[in-house]
């Protein structure tokens, strides 16, 4: 079964007995005691995310954690910044895809290590599958670790990874409208990527229009607009991780 | 979509806190679920449909209280309500807000 929306045709939670109930309610309920428990629904990966993110600080790795639809273009986007800084820069990857490891052969292409995390039926990385993966890659002390989440603008954003800051990427292809449609995504972002800039004159996308949006929905949101593909505003991109990750 | 994940969460804080009480069976439950926690109430509710019965929660009365989001600014220090978009402070304007309420997903009490 699906770990997130419950789709398929095996049900995990049959147990092979029913569950009639064989007494009656008609007993009074005066012995009944409510237990406050003021517990985190998402305690146990809160708590793994912030053991990572320990992990990271005592070794001074800076984490970021890349978002966006499937599409977008955060890979090839990654595979740019690793070509164009890998002189300046230690990077490590961490490449989250439902299936296949395809991004971690791209990635793997470039020269900088990369663990693939195959989520299976799950659509977002969690605390778990980061905490497991970071044994695997073990990164360098002042390295820079860049997490492609899954294709989703909705699942991830729930999900703390430890992560020091968190990328939003919308491309010009998917419409200006995505961060009203999608605030928790870019609510929890503090950068957000505009990609596939060269097909700007091709599509009725207005960038001013897409800020605009996203400023409703987090006035603090920072925007830069490159194409991946050309190289255009990399550049800031650049003094941005730069700037960030000392 | 991460309801599932959600509602599996929720039963096992309910059933570790039953049996740190000395029970198996819940009556009720309470949940706090913010409007900012990215949870769709019903998908929700399905989930703990699918999920709950054999477990502590098999007969539970399942209540989720629903916090609306308000901020502060962190500038003028006012709290204002929202809806969805928080954008910048009705008062002076600042972009610099922290989100006071909204956000809560909890288990808030159970009843044995």
């Amino acid at each position: 079964m699906c770990d997130t929306c419950g789709c398929g045709d095996t049900n995990e939670h049959s147990h092979g007995h029913d569950h009639d109930h064989l007494h009656d309610h008609d007993h009074s309920h005066e012995g009944q005691v409510t237990i406050p428990v003021g517990r985190d629904i998402l305690d146990m990966n809160n708590r793994l995310a912030e053991r990572t993110r320990g992990y990271f600080e005592a070794r001074n790795i800076y984490a970021i954690n890349i978002m966006s639809s499937p599409g977008s273009g955060k890979t090839t986007f990654l595979e740019r910044t690793l070509m164009e800084l890998k002189g300046d820069k230690n990077f490590f990857v961490i490449e989250g895809d439902q299936q296949t490891r395809r991004d971690a052969d791209r990635i793997s292409a470039t020269g900088v290590p990369v663990v693939q995390v195959n989520t299976g039926s799950a659509c977002h990385l969690d605390a778990g599958m980061v905490n497991r993966a970071v044994k695997d890659l073990n990164p360098e002390n002042g390295s820079v670790l860049l997490i492609e989440n899954v294709g989703n603008l909705i699942c991830p954003a729930m999900f703390d990874l430890g992560e020091m800051s968190r990328i939003v990427m919308m491309s010009v292809t998917e419409g200006e409208d995505k961060p009203l449609k999608y605030p928790g995504m870019f609510r929890t972002s503090n950068l957000c990527i505009i990609n596939k800039t060269d097909l700007l004159p091709y599509v009725d996308y207005k960038v001013e229009n897409a800020v605009e949006n996203g400023l409703k929905v987090n006035g603090r949101l920072k925007f830069l607009e490159v194409s991946a593909l050309t190289g255009a505003g990399m550049e800031e991109w650049y003094k941005w991780l730069l700037a960030n990750t000392g | 979509m991460h309801e599932l994940t959600v509602a599996e969460n929720i039963i096992n804080i309910v059933a570790t806190e039953a049996g740190k009480a000395g029970s198996d069976m819940v009556s009720e439950v309470c949940l706090e679920i913010g409007l900012l926690a990215g949870i769709e109430y019903e998908a929700l509710d399905f989930a703990l449909e699918v999920l709950a019965p054999g477990t502590v929660m098999d007969s539970a009365a399942i209540t989720i209280e629903k916090p609306g989001a308000a901020a502060k600014c962190n500038n003028c220090g006012c709290e204002f309500s929202f809806e969805t978009f928080m954008g910048s402070c009705p008062d002076c304007g600042s972009a610099d807000l922290a989100i006071v309420r909204g956000n809560e997903l909890r288990v808030k009490s159970i009843t044995i």
